[in-house]
């Protein structure tokens, strides 16, 4: 239930998000000869669901800052940075992970604004790259015969110096609340390239990565973070369409 | 087109909630059993069926893990936590007028290797150098020889030890 919480809760902002830009869209046509400024800088942020998730659920730590600069109207070059720490229980296995993260690459914003907004719905792609460690604290031998029941056998083991590496499709909707300051939420689809796997186990959890599974390559996860806008400078430009016939 | 990607990344949020991940399979390769086959002491080649068999723990528990009317190939567990796993093999010929049974002591003592399988399965054992051994009743033993074929223990592919009587 703890791990649907969040989950639920950022769909129901997208839900919400969505409906907001939609109503937006609709007064679009209305043409206007007052140039549009955009706005280029360095926007740098954090990201408030993990120290939410730190506070509220047990086992796990993490914080995740993050920066994105405007390349060109429609390209954001943007990175995140990261450190975790995710307690993973099982009814056979019990381990711990720990470890950094960074995430680079862009972002698309899909999204044309209305006069004077600067909101964004953005499709993105990122290289990640873990490097962490991983505990197992105890595990169990599987039976399903009475016979020989089998114990819970603590004996930790770490396994220290694994890395992974990742592909991620980033979906994001970006809100200025106020000039400048920005509430962004997004959900991540990622597959793993790479993972240096620990001696005779596995890794459950991948700092950035989230969750594996041990039948398939992807993974998921999601962001909530606000972030403010350092303005560097303005480009004024006006669009043909927007130019109202004589 | 946005939509149709947020929808789309909905559905796989909805359906990432539960894969075979969260449940140990039963088709997985956990620890495999020890496969025993029976075959014909005058012919060793042959098969050769048991008449009544079961097979019991030889500890306080006396745990009967399988139990035939007739059969001639059987697939037992062996302990994962101890080195050695004793069992009393128990035939009954059963005739019009009455019942004879006959009770041997195998042991069989081997190596573990913990393997892990996956998140949901946990650990399984691996056992190698098998050997069993008899405890001698003289004449009164049912069972006349024991061959190990496979002193590995890691699939239930095929017998591996034979019981000869």
């Amino acid at each position: 239930m703890m791990k649907i919480a969040p989950i639920l809760l950022c769909c129901i902002s997208l839900f919400c998000g969505t409906h907001l830009m939609v109503a937006q869209k609709k007064n679009e046509n209305a043409a206007d000869t007052v140039p549009r400024i955009e706005k280029f800088g360095i926007r740098v942020g954090v990201d408030l669901a993990k120290p939410l998730r730190t506070l509220i659920e047990d086992g796990y730590s993490g914080f995740e800052v993050m920066g994105d600069f405007r390349v060109t109207n429609k390209f954001y070059a943007a990175v995140e940075l990261g450190n975790e720490k995710k307690d993973w229980n099982e009814p056979y296995i019990s381990s711990t992970t720990s470890g950094s993260y960074a995430k680079i690459g862009f972002d698309y914003n899909a999204y044309q604004n209305w006069l004077g907004m600067e909101n964004a719905i953005t499709l993105g792609l990122r290289y990640g790259f873990s490097t962490f460690k991983q505990e197992l604290l105890s595990y169990r031998i599987y039976t399903d015969n009475p016979a020989f029941p089998t114990e819970t056998i603590n004996a930790p083991q770490e396994y220290s110096g694994l890395n992974a590496h990742w592909a991620e499709f980033i979906l994001g909707i970006k809100t200025e609340i106020l000039n400048n300051l920005y509430l962004s939420i997004n959900v991540q689809l990622k597959r793993k390239i790479s993972e240096t796997e620990p001696e005779n186990f596995a890794n459950l959890y991948i700092p950035g990565f989230n969750r594996t599974y041990d039948y398939s390559e992807f993974g998921v996860g999601y962001g909530y973070s606000i972030s403010y806008l350092i303005p560097i400078f303005k480009k004024t430009e006006v669009l043909e369409s927007e130019i109202p016939n004589p | 087109m946005i939509k149709k990607i947020i929808l789309f990344v909905l559905i796989i949020f909805a359906f990432k909630g539960c894969t075979k991940d969260d449940i140990c399979p039963p088709d997985t390769a956990t620890t495999a059993k020890l496969v025993i086959s029976f075959n014909d002491i005058a012919n060793p080649s042959n098969t050769k069926n048991v008449a009544v068999l079961s097979v019991i723990t030889d500890n306080e528990d006396a745990f009967e893990v399988i139990s035939f009317e007739s059969t001639n190939e059987i697939a037992i567990p062996l302990s994962t936590t101890s080195d050695t796993t004793k069992y009393l093999f128990r035939r009954s010929v059963i005739s019009t007028s009455d019942t004879i049974t006959n009770i041997d002591k195998l042991s069989f003592v081997y190596r573990r290797n913990e393997d892990y399988v996956n998140r949901a399965c946990g650990f399984r054992v691996e056992y190698f150098n098998l050997q069993a051994d008899l405890e001698d009743e003289g004449t009164e033993n049912w069972i006349q020889e024991i061959i190990v074929i496979r002193d590995t223990v890691n699939d239930e592919n095929s017998a591996h030890i034979t019981l000869l009587h």
